[in-house]
């Protein structure tokens, strides 16, 4: 037996070791960063210790605050849009009297958009959100919608939206197969059940549906807030420079940080806004948590 | 090791069919100051040509009329008054409709090099809208690197019809310095390295003769500068050009916030083109912001 288990540890060793080095060591490591004024030259032990000062300079950080704002805008409209559309393809494609075909082939066009490297759809879309020269303005004005061509990316409001949107396209894919498997889980006896009480489409969604799928929509809210409040590539990649769009509206707060790190080299600055993230972060998750299950808790 | 001088690259045939003359010293004088350039702009664009892709391409004579390093040695920000007078410069290119709206580095910049791109800003009726209007850039203002790798492979085409020339004031744009670390554990090798960059004429010939790139060794420079020639100019003597405009410039205002501050400093004054800000905000904004990325810099905000 005792052989048994010294064989199991190193089994699982490789795991422990990785994550020590890549997880722990750099988590620790930023944590002591942001106790310092490190710049990013020679080693962070040799930069000076100053304390609190820099979580101090966080809490009273406008631009911080501004960053915050931006991604709780972008995430917010790209969470309730992607979960709608999610809910309303999953109720369509599980309705037992519409009995629809072709489920595996759009799963698998819902879902495409999700396997495309991020820089790739930040492109794509610069080319169709082009102000002068773009696709989007192009079709806009054939058409006669607009009389103008449309900065999308040049106005706080639109480049923000546009974000939202593209986030949507990229992430309802994911959330729909979630979602769905969630009805699927659902014991087709109640679905029955409603339907000889004569219950319509719209009774059977919000008294049987929705109530039953609440676990999995916190799933998908709370991975989704986790990895919004991070959102960093898309307003990365569509800002001239990374600095952020227009007027910072893109500035979400990992652009921030990675622009204190990397642009402007206060990286115990950056460590900071880091951590200040992380309990941002925690705090809301858990405000998510308890909010969606008030009865039981 | 060297600073990369600029001029302003131009499309020989346009300047032939607006002034009936494509001669670099002619263009010279054309563009010899601000004001001449702001003319040359207005006949271009009568003609249905636009002098500069975008509004920001002048930044660099903002900084070559009045150089001074964006901090100085008591760690203090200056704001030049000629970057405050070429924001209106700026602003006059967009106003005018002198500039052909294609942002440097955008797909529309490197196309309009290749040829005419759309142009619809200023469309106010969807009439007009329906049949797409195209217009043609002038020049470009750039350096160097910006000749050989930039412009050249973008404009194939009309090869051997393009002409460079200055602008109103010399500038550069980047360069390259190579230094050694102190810490080095291998300072010799470092120092060969070095050597061979700077000073080994083989290898600088042997570069010279596969990129017609501008170097900065003298014994090299001297040997090619009376006989260079660039094909892509008509066979104008990029070289000579080159050098006489890195003799005009002031190397000494690299600081190492250079690019983060060029571009806090561009983005906002794009804003006051784009009519979102005023010259005082955009001013205030800039302390701000340069005093968030860099504590250490001490701004007019901080009295």
């Amino acid at each position: 037996m005792r052989t048994k288990n010294r064989y199991g540890y190193l089994f699982i060793s490789p795991f422990f070791i990785v994550f020590t080095i890549f997880g722990i060591y750099p988590i620790l490591l930023s944590l002591y960063m942001s106790f310092t004024d490190f710049k990013g030259f020679g080693s962070p032990f040799n930069a000076n210790f100053v304390g609190l000062q820099q979580y101090a300079r966080l809490l009273g950080d406008s631009y911080f605050r501004q960053a915050f704002v931006n991604t709780w805008k972008i995430w917010g409209v790209n969470i309730v849009l992607q979960l709608s559309i999610a809910l309303i393809l999953s109720v369509i494609f599980s309705d037992i009297r519409l009995k629809l075909k072709g489920l595996n082939l759009f799963r698998a066009i819902f879902y495409l958009p999700n396997l495309m490297t991020v820089s790739s759809v930040a492109l794509l879309f610069l080319f169709i959100l082009d102000w002068q020269h773009g696709a989007l303005n192009s079709l806009l004005l054939k058409y006669g919608l607009i009389s103008r061509p449309v900065n999308w990316l040049g106005q706080p409001a639109t480049a923000q939206l546009s974000v939202s949107l593209i986030q949507t396209w990229l992430w309802f894919g994911h959330t729909f197969i979630i979602v769905f498997a969630g009805i699927q889980g659902i014991s087709k006896d109640y679905f029955e059940a409603a339907m000889i009480d004569g219950a319509n489409r719209a009774q059977t969604f919000f008294k049987v549906t929705l109530p039953l799928l609440k676990p999995i929509m916190l799933y998908v809210v709370i991975t989704s807030l986790i990895g919004g409040l991070q959102l960093f590539e898309i307003p990365f990649l569509m800002s001239q420079n990374g600095l952020g769009g227009p007027e910072g509206s893109l500035v979400t707060m990992v652009l921030y940080l990675y622009n204190q790190a990397f642009k402007y080299r206060n990286f115990g600055y950056a460590a900071a806004v880091a951590y200040g993230l992380f309990i941002i972060i925690l705090v809301f998750s858990l405000i998510v948590f308890k909010g969606m299950f008030k009865e039981e808790v | 090791m060297a600073s990369n001088s600029g001029g302003f690259i131009y499309k020989r045939w346009i300047a032939r069919k607006v002034w009936g003359n494509d001669d670099p010293a002619f263009v010279a004088e054309k563009l010899s100051n601000m004001e001449n350039f702001m003319k040359a702009a207005e006949e271009l664009k009568q003609a249905g040509y636009k002098i500069v892709p975008d509004e920001g391409a002048i930044r660099w004579f903002a900084k070559g009329s009045e150089p001074k390093p964006w901090v100085n040695g008591k760690n203090e920000l200056q704001l030049t008054q000629a970057q405050i007078d070429f924001m209106d410069y700026q602003k006059q290119l967009r106003d005018k409709e002198y500039s052909a709206m294609a942002p440097e580095w955008s797909p529309a910049w490197f196309a309009s090099m290749g040829g005419p791109i759309p142009f619809n800003a200023g469309w106010d009726k969807v009439e007009e809208a329906k049949n797409s209007k195209k217009v043609e850039v002038f020049g470009y203002v750039m350096p160097t690197w910006g000749l050989h790798y930039v412009i050249k492979p973008n404009a194939k085409e009309t090869a051997g019809d393009w002409g460079l020339t200055s602008g109103p004031s010399p500038y550069f744009w980047g360069g390259t310095w190579v230094g050694i670390y102190s810490g080095s554990q291998n300072k010799g090798a470092a120092w060969e390295f070095v050597k061979m960059m700077t000073h080994d004429q083989e290898f600088l010939n042997w570069w010279y003769n596969k990129t017609g790139d501008l170097l900065s060794y003298k014994p090299v420079t001297d040997k090619v500068k009376d006989t260079a020639k660039d094909d892509f100019l008509k066979g104008q003597n990029h070289y000579e050009f080159f050098l006489k405009e890195a003799e005009k410039i002031t190397p000494e205002i690299v600081t190492k916030y250079d690019q983060g501050i060029d571009q806090i400093w561009g983005s906002l004054v794009s804003e006051y083109v784009d009519g979102k800000k005023t010259k005082d905000q955009v001013i205030n904004e800039f302390y701000k912001q340069v005093k968030n990325a860099y504590p250490e810099i001490k701004t007019p905000l901080d009295k």
